[in-house]
């Protein structure tokens, strides 16, 4: 699943996860910060770029919003304000780093209801994302009309192995979904 | 009717709320109301960045802050008379809740 480039001061890694667990994400980079490999830029797709350094005890915080530009400069200052450094973007999600000092908790989200909202924003994507795939997936299936079996075309095959990425990709929207639920009920019950 | 019911779906406010509509009694940016935000609650609650910019765009949409201004990319912000109207209710509630329980 990992894949790792590696010298001696930099280090690249592609690495997956998934938006109900991005703050198994924030402790697996704090990880890295200890062994003394510190998160320098983030990519499509899902490429995170470490830098060698000192080990230290970082807090890694990560936020997801759909942000226009002028919108973008309130907030990178409100959260450089308050002494976190930004790393970068990958498609909505901001990567967000703070120097933990002896024993103090670093959160960007101080109570449940900002951070019932943040799954929320993702939720409301990813439902957008299913009902846009669902909508062309079944236009595509109703409105072919399929040629003769022994007269197939290119464009039958480029469609076929489109309804497949459908069956495949519909069922993991469904999926997240139901995580993005799941996980903003168990924040509303209060179980962090 | 209406209007008074208008001002009272925003109540009760949560803590956070309530200490940044308290800091935006005074035009005031993001970074000045972390820092008054502790300080006013006596360090008992804590605003992070997140929350914050969250909250400003939330009370903004409602019409209870405004923006009046920037500095150094900073926007500045204070409360809409209605803002206050909303903030005063809560105070009062407050008030109550203190003095219900001071009886014991």
């Amino acid at each position: 699943m990992d894949a790792t480039k590696m010298n001696t001061t930099t280090m690249k890694r592609t690495k997956w996860f998934w938006p109900w667990q991005d703050e198994k994400e924030e402790g697996w980079l704090e990880e890295m910060s200890q062994s003394g490999w510190h998160l320098k830029s983030v990519q499509l797709p899902c490429v995170y770029t470490f830098n060698k350094g000192e080990p230290c005890r970082n807090a890694y915080r990560l936020d997801y919003m759909l942000m226009k530009k002028d919108q973008l400069t309130e907030y990178l200052q409100i959260f450089q304000d308050a002494g976190w450094e930004y790393v970068g973007e990958m498609s909505n999600w901001r990567y967000w780093r703070k120097r933990v000092m002896n024993g103090e908790t670093a959160e960007i989200f101080t109570d449940n209801e900002s951070k019932i909202k943040k799954y929320q924003r993702m939720l409301v994507i990813m439902v957008f994302f299913l009902i846009f795939l669902t909508f062309i997936g079944t236009n595509m299936f109703i409105n072919r009309t399929w040629t003769e079996p022994d007269n197939i075309l290119l464009i039958d095959v480029i469609y076929s192995l489109a309804m497949l990425c459908y069956v495949v990709i519909i069922p993991i929207y469904v999926v997240v979904v139901v995580k993005l639920i799941w996980r903003i009920k168990q924040l509303k019950q209060n179980r962090l | 009717m209406s209007g008074h019911d208008d001002i009272h779906q925003y109540l009760p406010l949560t803590e956070s709320t309530y200490y940044i509509l308290l800091a935006l009694a005074e035009p005031m940016h993001g970074y000045g109301v972390m820092q008054n935000v502790d300080s006013l609650s006596e360090g008992t609650v804590k605003i992070g960045p997140g929350t914050l910019y969250g909250a400003f765009q939330t009370l903004e949409k409602e019409g209870l802050i405004v923006k009046v201004g920037e500095e150094e990319r900073r926007k500045i912000y204070t409360l809409t008379p209605k803002g206050r109207e909303v903030l005063n209710l809560q105070i009062s509630r407050l008030r109550i809740m203190v003095r219900s329980g001071s009886a014991i």
